[in-house]
């Protein structure tokens, strides 16, 4: 239960991440064709950072579950 | 380069999952606390005047909106990780096992109750006093209030001894038998064999004299 908490938990930043920098387009505070603001500037590089960190993590974790499988099925 | 390298590498390979989980989970706190933090520092907390008006109110609140909900979601990550990882370590032995709640609870209750006899003892043992002493000072109490009533607490040795002017019939007489305390006067006892003087009583007399259980045989 703790452990896909914990795995849901790194989905969300992922999808924060995503959401940060899809939010200035979606909301229409960056209008299109414009020049960029400082809010999503910030919005778009805090999101990219969240997005790649949390995918890299989630895969990390998984791989490291599933390698606990394998060792636990050779025993 | 022996075993100890391989079982470094393989914990560390293991622990590789956990130390990925913390990490992101500590670097979405820090990105939340700062998409907090953000439209305070940069002045578009409020995003009624200025330039952009209300794109800025929009930007402020999904900043905050987005930060507050992250830095929630990844502190309780954080913790699910930190529990993760410590089952993991003490399920390999490199922590300790965890105790029970009940036993934590008895042996805390056994190291009070230790330290409450220690400490009781210890009290006695400073309070307990000289009985020497006790009896000194009982009887520098008691000997005033005792000698203003008239009455001697330990009389003297010299007074015991019987006053030369006493009269001497308070004596028993030589020839009497002594009662010796707890014997019977009958035929039992050991009066029973005492010499008896012949002219104490009228011939044949001494054949009346009966000991309690004759008299109740008569």
């Amino acid at each position: 239960m703790v452990s896909r908490v914990a795995m849901v938990a790194l989905v969300v930043v992922f999808g924060a991440g995503g959401w940060l920098i899809a939010a200035p387009f979606v909301l229409r505070f960056q209008p299109s064709g414009a020049h960029w603001t400082g809010a999503s500037k910030m919005d778009v590089l805090v999101g990219a950072v969240l997005a790649v960190t949390g995918f890299a993590g989630f895969f990390v974790a998984l791989a490291g579950r599933v390698r606990e499988l394998y060792q636990e099925s050779r025993r | 380069m022996g075993p100890d390298v391989t079982v470094s590498y393989v914990s560390v390979t293991n622990s590789s999952r956990y130390l990925a989980g913390l990490c992101v989970s500590a670097l979405g706190l820090c990105a939340g606390g700062w998409l907090v933090l953000t439209p305070l520092a940069f002045g578009y907390a409020s995003g009624a005047g200025g330039a952009g008006g209300p794109d800025r109110g929009r930007a402020a609140v999904t900043a905050l909106a987005t930060g507050g909900g992250l830095a929630v979601v990844c502190g309780a990550a954080l913790a699910c990780w930190a529990m993760l990882w410590r089952r993991k370590l003490r399920a390999d032995g490199v922590l300790a096992a965890r105790q029970s709640r009940r036993y934590r609870r008895s042996a805390r209750r056994q190291r009070r109750a230790e330290r409450l006899v220690a400490a009781a003892r210890q009290r006695e043992l400073d309070a307990a006093p000289d009985p020497a002493q006790v009896l000194t000072d009982l009887r520098s109490l008691l000997t005033p209030l005792l000698t203003d009533s008239g009455v001697r607490l330990v009389p003297p040795l010299a007074a015991e001894e019987p006053a030369a002017e006493e009269p001497a019939a308070e004596e028993p007489a030589a020839e009497e038998p002594v009662q010796v305390p707890g014997h019977l006067r009958d035929s039992r006892s050991a009066a029973f064999f005492t010499p008896r003087p012949a002219d104490a009583l009228p011939r044949g007399a001494e054949l009346l004299r009966v000991g309690p259980a004759e008299e109740e045989a008569w």
